[in-house]
């Protein structure tokens, strides 16, 4: 059959040499060799972070995310400095002046966002609420830092080890599996209840501990799920064959892939660990004022639910004093709104598919 | 005795079930006729193999909570510290040990943490059993057991023993009935949540990808990053200011008044509507980019036709395996939700019995937890399959 096509294609058509009849000579001019060209590429350089960053810094709203992000980080420093009281241990004998008379103080020149009051709790009478939520920001965006480092670094190491060695995987998928069935909150109440009661000092580690415990679970099955489709591609299957080591595969075929995503991903885990630490503390389960440590989940908590703690509309103090929900969300819904934004515009720059 | 002839009896049975339905997958008995169409259908195999898995994690998640309950609490102190505390600070050391001996005794307390656990597993396996209630009467100095009310279960999840969580004072209250109870209190707002999501970001998502970078897509896309990016509580908070502040409705839920129903279902809805927007939007414009859309338009369908018919339901396929977790999800209600605007669903029972300690109502929890989490994911396979007829159960 085959044999039969190919010879009536023969006979039916002519060579495209018989068709316009030309002098080969006339169209090709032999060159010679040219050994100091032969690694030039004929286009525009490239790099990948310069290109990244003209990308990234094409959108006017990265230019407003960074301002805002960058005056953030410059009051959680000198806020409390600029301007009134620090924040002090609640039995710290002389507090602080009229304010301190456990009466709630609205918004004024002297407090520039108000003073925290009496129903919400001991150490949080007469506190000004600029310096509290200054003092809060600085520790939850230390705290969503640490996290997000802890969390990216441990997410890539065992996201690698889990998508290359097949072994692991019915054990990690009963980890998933066990996140997925138990009430994180629980889970969380149970181990904060379990370390307190051995380094209750300890407070930064603890909650630290808590919020990276599962974190990393997410960034590690995505690039287990990257790692097992980029394995069978074709480059891969010939550096194998060419002997290349484990550790080369991982380093140098795979990861260079999922920069991308490891970038963006550790971008956006600033704002979900501060986000989470808010989770916490709306529990109980953060940290301590009476340590003297402060977050913006517990401001936000505060404000909320009263020294009472029962977060129940009426009788919260936010309910008459507006102004205690509005100072932390003031800093709060800025800084996570910025970084998410800043993760996202970051994902989009760094893709290499939107290069060029 | 008989109860364990019974148990183990219904373990065979199963055991034998599934060992018989593997054979004839495998086609070693039954090669041909009705009981090969029946049993060794591919999503009978592989709901099996599923439940299996599944219960195995059920497994885990019931013995690590075990045991890190047990790690936090000690059990010796228990009934001290719990619910008697108060009635019997005045009574003699003896009497309040003795009668702490009996509390562990009628819970279940009794000997090491293993032999513990191995009565829970057998406790809350479904085999039937009958349990007695008993008082302890102090008659001449000697303790009688005095049995008052027995029942019969299959599932038993234990007896709630604090204050805090359950009212004890007519009885003892069982973790099996309690749980069934908060449910109802949490479905209702949880499911009329659940259908304000599905609404509003069915809609929202067609909308924002039928005319991808238009105006709603844009303003979807802020809102979805909003949600996303603001930490959860903020955000409930911000939604309860504008209800109660700006609408004027009330902040405390009462299941009378359907009126403070109204500020946790629209806060869980406007929240969660969010999410499915941004799938049903992803899909989609990954239907619209596809071939058959371009044939379609080339034929001369009308855009709403070729959304509607043809689109749409393509992009619903991955979408509907997450309505079985949505309508049993609604039965755990949302921990921040209920404790913000006073629902004293599962969510308030579980922070109150792990505050107080009580041991059953917690394992309670995870158990039923684990349980509707499993199945969900099973539904979500099972309806997936029936909507996308590409899906064939081998391996």
């Amino acid at each position: 059959m085959l044999e039969k096509m190919t010879s009536t294609h023969a006979s039916g058509t002519k060579n495209v040499d018989e068709l316009i009849p030309h002098n080969v000579d006339d169209l090709f001019t032999v060159v010679g060799t040219q050994d100091d060209e032969i690694e030039k590429l004929n286009t525009a350089p490239y790099s990948y972070w310069k290109i990244t960053f003209r990308n990234l810094f094409k959108n006017p709203l990265v230019i407003v995310c960074l301002f805002l992000l960058f005056l953030i980080v410059f009051f959680t420093i000198f806020g409390p400095m600029i301007h009134s009281f620090k924040v002090v241990p609640f039995d710290e004998a002389d507090r602080f002046g009229e304010a301190s008379q456990g009466y709630y103080v609205w918004p004024n020149t002297v407090n520039w966002f108000g003073v925290c009051g009496h129903n919400m709790g001991a150490a949080w009478e007469g506190l000004d609420m600029w310096s509290v939520v200054w003092e809060g920001a600085r520790l939850s965006l230390l705290l969503g830092v640490v996290v997000a480092l802890i969390d990216t670094f441990l997410g890539i190491l065992i996201g690698s080890l889990w998508g290359y060695f097949k072994w692991l995987d019915p054990i990690m998928l009963e980890i998933r599996n066990f996140v997925n069935n138990v009430p994180s909150i629980l889970l969380n109440i149970l181990f904060m209840q379990l370390l307190v009661r051995y380094m209750d000092d300890y407070a930064f580690l603890i909650v630290t501990f808590l919020l990276t415990m599962f974190g990393w679970l997410g960034l590690a099955s995505f690039i287990r799920n990257q790692i097992i489709i980029i394995r069978n591609r074709e480059y891969n299957i010939a550096s194998q064959t060419l002997g290349s080591s484990s550790k080369a595969m991982i380093t140098h075929n795979l990861l260079p892939y999922l920069v991308s995503v490891i970038v963006t991903v550790a971008s956006t885990s600033i704002p979900a660990a501060i986000s989470s630490e808010v989770g916490l503390a709306f529990f109980g389960l953060s940290f301590k004022i009476s340590k003297g440590d402060i977050t913006l989940g517990q401001v936000l908590t505060q404000a909320t639910q009263g020294a009472t703690a029962t977060a129940s509309g009426a009788s919260a103090p936010w309910m008459e004093y507006w102004y205690l929900l509005v100072a932390p969300l003031v800093v709060l819904v800025p800084l996570t709104v910025a970084f998410f934004y800043l993760g996202l515009a970051l994902s989009d720059a760094t893709d290499p598919k939107n290069h060029r | 005795m008989s109860f364990y002839l019974v148990s183990y009896t219904i373990l065979f049975l199963i055991v034998a079930l599934v060992v018989f339905i593997e054979l004839v997958a495998h086609q070693v008995i039954f090669k041909t006729g009705p009981v090969q169409r029946i049993f060794g259908h591919p999503l009978l195999r592989y709901s099996l193999r599923r439940i299996g898995s599944a219960l195995i994690s059920v497994l885990l998640a019931i013995i690590v909570t075990f045991f890190l309950i047990r790690a936090t609490v000690d059990i010796d102190q228990l009934c001290l510290t719990t619910q008697f505390s108060t009635a019997w600070q005045k009574l003699p050391e003896a009497v309040v040990q003795s009668r702490c001996e009996i509390f562990r005794a009628q819970m279940g307390f009794v000997g090491g943490p293993f032999e513990q656990l191995m009565q829970f597993l057998y406790d809350i396996m479904p085999i039937p059993k009958t349990l007695c209630q008993s008082t302890n009467l102090l008659i001449d100095g000697v303790y009688y057991n005095n049995v008052t009310d027995c029942r019969f279960f299959l599932f038993d999840l234990g007896q709630i023993y604090s204050r805090d969580v359950a009212d004890l004072t007519s009885g003892p209250v069982y973790v099996i009935d309690y749980i069934g109870e908060k449910m109802m209190v949490s479905f209702p707002v949880g499911i009329l949540a659940s259908v304000v999501q599905i609404v509003l970001g069915y809609p929202l998502g067609m909308l924002m990808a039928k005319r991808k970078d238009g105006v709603v897509d844009k303003i979807g896309k802020a809102y979805i990053i909003s949600i996303d990016a603001i930490p959860g509580v903020a955000y409930y908070y911000i939604w309860m200011s504008i209800f109660v502040a700006g609408f004027f409705l009330p902040a405390r839920y009462d299941v009378n008044n359907f009126l403070t129903w109204l500020p946790p279902v629209l806060t869980i809805g406007f929240t969660g509507m969010a999410g499915i927007a941004l799938w049903v939007r992803r899909y989609m414009i990954d239907e619209f980019n596809a071939d058959y859309v371009k044939f379609a338009r080339a034929k001369g369908l009308s855009e709403g036709r070729i959304t509607r018919i043809h689109v749409f339901r393509n992009a619903i396929v991955p979408l509907v395996r997450t309505f079985p977790s949505a309508i049993l999800g609604a039965l755990l209600g949302s921990f921040y939700i209920e404790r913000i605007y006073g629902i004293n669903g599962i969510g308030d029972m579980l922070i109150n019995a792990n505050n107080a300690h009580d041991f059953f109502a917690v394992q309670g929890i995870v158990i039923v937890t684990a349980l509707i989490s499993i199945v969900s994911y099973l539904l979500g396979d099972i309806i997936t399959a029936i909507a996308d007829p590409r899906i064939k159960f081998t391996n």
